[in-house]
């Protein structure tokens, strides 16, 4: 019924939707440095009865992995959910993290299980995700920085509404030498640049993996501190 | 020989403490799946080198079958040559069912490889050789086995409860080897001369030992059980693992 | 359609728990037994596995499992002691002196535990029965732990997890797992908490427990000397000093005597250490088992 039609100029319509569907959701950006990964997204707080610190969008896959998401929540759910479970399933049977690279491979395989499902698969979802992450992640090989979908390796990646402007911001400015602080503000400067609403410490939010403490989300004491580093240096 | 009907020990005599079905077939009672092969193996590890061994006749009950069937395994090298392989398992007990098991690790191990782009390292394979034997946890596959890597000796009974240790024997002649073991390289009841009377006396330390000293106790280890249990004999396999990679040799053993 | 329909007009209360399938598949918690584990091909299971490996019931079994333990926690007020022999035994064999009896229930992904003066957050499982059921399911109830708290942000209480462990060995029951464990924990909800899980389903809250074959000797001197209001040096000493009398008269206890200290913010080990010299020690300094002669 729900068959992914090859249509002209062998395009896939719903993948060509899920793809829209993602270009509406809101910012998230990634900036990988030698130190640790920066994950920073826009909250979108619509209206001031939201309870912003409710907006979650940068959630914990394991204590080495994070990840930022863009698009249809409840989609991102699913595929975090999975993540995090063959996480686990690894660490049980191999007494080790499951590497960035690997999880990456794990969302993407789930990421494909749409349309009809063959003789002897598991059933699958009728449409593709209609949801992007940015995977950030410490292992043996450092720091690292994954999109989901099409997965390449990036140093520093946007995606959602602003990502145009934000990926090519983030051409410009990045540099292999980038400390961790650096990568905080250049986050947070992208970010302002694309965000409608004028950025505070309660408009975004910010997440570090680094190889000793593994993910971190940033609280409220931390948010402020990066907001006010970013004032500081315009 | 693996369908033993009223085997020995297990044919009307079994002291179940609950009322057996009634309903269930005859021939079920004697289903008996496993035999015993004999032999015995052995691992010692020092600070840079692990060595396990094993002597290769197979029996089945006072008939030896075969003079040269190696028990211990290279993992995750080539099929033909073992070159590559950084792990090697050794299986004691029913030899089907050891053959199966390093089968089924081998591939695994070298899933693993592909899937993740790197060698899996011992710890890993240690676990997951864990997790397999669990699987069966309810028909379990014979006997105790272990496996080793890279200075590393990892022990296991049956069903997957794992340790690691300095050194381990297994097998029939188990008996006769670990006390020798725990005297020579674990020093128990050995004491430093001189240190004090009665309770004063200091045991030894126990320390590291060289790859010559250990590859010489493995030696008198199986000489002497050879001498002493008639399911062990003919060659004895020796594999030894350093950073360097793995040494196999065959040295023979008594033939009677 | 129809399905897709009848999957949604289902009583909503059935939805809650184990019902879902595809929550299940999800949660990876209880995939029907046949998927995970092998069977023999005979209507008794049960029979056949104990026929293979109860070395009681028929000491010549082919299949020798290690068995035999003495373990013992309890709630002080400053946390919980947990301490346990190191023997493991198949038949009169004595299989090993090393066994590591006490597995930490904390997040995998550490991998191999290092040494630490620091707690490490998680909580502390004992070993008793079957090592290989008690080393699976520990670790089986230490990833369901981890999922808890990433999904959560919060550590699982002792009630929650000694449920899914009570749980999981209640679905097994009769297919011949064999383990008595005791998880121990401090949580901000629940300040110091214990709990008894064994293979039959059983699960109790307590202060205080001792099992294995030498539990009865433990108990003795435990019943004999703890009180609530022990300091942490006396709740450890006390640990030792019944492990070590299990060990003096139960002969499938030995070995090493390991001891751990619980606190709310992880468990701290204090040492793994040969009964030998600890026994010598208790005997000619305090004048406990003077029944022994030390002359040589």
């Amino acid at each position: 019924m729900f068959i992914a039609r090859s249509e002209y100029e062998g395009r896939l319509f719903q993948v060509e939707y899920s793809l829209e569907a993602i270009k509406l959701g809101s910012t998230a950006i990634g900036v990988a440095t030698s130190e640790g990964v920066i994950l920073g997204v826009e909250k979108r707080v619509t209206s001031t009865l939201l309870e912003a610190s409710s907006v979650e969008k940068i959630v914990e896959i394991d204590q080495h992995i994070g990840c930022a998401m863009s698009g249809l929540q409840a989609d991102a759910r699913n595929l975090v959910e999975h993540a995090r479970v063959e996480c686990q399933n690894h660490a049980f049977h191999y007494a080790e993290p499951l590497r960035v690279e690997s999880t990456t491979q794990a969302i993407c395989d789930l990421a494909l299980r749409f349309g009809e499902s063959g003789d002897d698969e598991e059933s699958v979802m009728s449409r593709p995700f209609g949801v992007a992450l940015l995977i950030a992640g410490c292992d043996e090989d450092g720091p690292q920085l994954y999109p989901s979908g099409t997965f390449y390796r990036y140093d520093a990646k946007a995606i959602g509404s602003g990502s145009e402007g934000a990926q090519a911001e983030l051409q410009n400015e990045y540099h292999r030498s980038l400390t961790l602080p650096e990568a905080e503000t250049l986050v947070l400067k992208t970010l302002k640049q694309v965000m409608e609403e004028k950025l505070d410490s309660k408009n975004v939010q910010l997440a570090s993996v680094t190889k000793e403490k593994g993910f971190r989300i940033y609280n409220d004491e931390d948010m402020g501190r990066a907001v006010a580093q970013l004032g500081g240096n315009q | 020989m693996t369908m033993l009907l009223n085997h020995a020990s297990h044919g009307d005599g079994i002291g179940y403490s609950f009322a057996q079905p009634t309903a269930a077939p005859v021939q079920q009672h004697s289903f008996y799946p496993y035999t015993d092969n004999g032999g015995s193996t052995l691992g010692i590890t020092g600070s840079d080198f692990a060595i396990l061994a094993g002597d290769t006749r197979s029996t089945s009950g006072y008939n030896i079958n075969s003079r040269m069937a190696p028990k211990v395994f290279k993992i995750g090298g080539d099929d033909e040559t073992g070159e590559g392989a950084q792990i090697v398992l050794s299986v004691v007990g029913f030899a089907a069912d050891g053959n199966a098991l390093k089968e089924r690790l081998d591939n695994i191990v070298k899933m693993y490889k592909y899937k993740h782009g790197k060698p899996m390292s011992v710890s890993a394979c240690a676990q997951r050789l864990s997790t397999i034997l669990y699987e069966k946890r309810f028909f379990p596959i014979t006997y105790t086995r272990f496996w080793e890597g890279k200075g590393a000796l990892y022990s296991y009974d049956p069903v997957g409860s794992y340790e690691r240790e300095q050194c381990r024997a297994a097998g029939a002649a188990s008996s006769l080897i670990t006390p020798f073991l725990d005297n020579q390289v674990n020093f128990k009841n050995q004491y430093v001369p001189g240190s004090g009377e009665g309770h004063a006396l200091e045991p030894k330390k126990a320390e590291p030992l060289s790859r010559s000293t250990a590859e010489g106790l493995v030696r008198d280890a199986f000489t002497s059980a050879v001498e002493r249990h008639i399911e062990v004999g003919d060659y004895l396999q020796l594999v030894t693992i350093t950073k360097d990679g793995i040494e196999e040799a065959f040295q023979p053993l008594k033939k009677d | 359609m129809d399905k897709l329909v009848a999957q949604y007009s289902r009583p909503a209360h059935q939805n809650e728990f184990h019902s879902d399938p595809e929550q299940q598949d999800l949660d990876s918690g209880l995939p029907p037994l046949s998927l995970k584990f092998a069977l023999p091909p005979v209507d008794n299971h049960a029979s056949f596995l104990r026929a293979m490996t109860d070395d009681h019931s028929n000491p010549s079994c082919p299949i020798k499992l290690a068995h035999g333990t003495t373990t013992l926690a309890f709630r002080f007020q400053g946390g919980i002691i947990v301490c346990t022999d190191s023997r493991a035994t198949a038949g009169n064999w004595i299989a090993s002196q090393t066994v590591k009896k006490v597995i930490p229930v904390s997040r995998l992904s550490r991998g191999e535990d290092k040494p630490s003066k620091d707690p490490t957050p998680g909580l502390l499982g004992t070993m008793a029965g079957g090592a290989a059921d008690c080393q699976y399911w520990l670790r089986y109830l230490s990833q369901q732990c981890t999922l808890h708290e990433i999904r959560h942000k919060r550590r699982i209480t002792v009630a929650a997890a000694s449920k899914i462990l009570a749980n999981l060995t209640y679905a097994y029951k009769g297919y011949g797992l064999s383990m008595g464990t005791m998880l121990a924990g401090v949580t901000p909800q629940e300040g110091p908490a214990l709990y008894y899980i064994d293979s039959d389903g059983t699960r109790l809250p307590g202060n205080l427990f001792c099992v294995g074959s030498g539990q009865t000797f433990a108990y003795g001197v435990l019943d004999a000397n703890y009180k609530y209001d022990l300091t942490e040096q006396e709740a450890l000493d006390l640990g030792r000093r019944a492990i070590l009398a299990a060990m003096h008269r139960d002969a499938y206890s030995g070995g090493f005597i390991n001891c751990y200290h619980v606190t709310e913010a992880g468990w701290v080990h204090h040492g793994f250490d040969d009964m030998n010299p600890i026994f010598w020690k208790t005997k000619l300094d305090h004048g406990e088992f003077s029944n022994v002669t030390s002359e040589l």
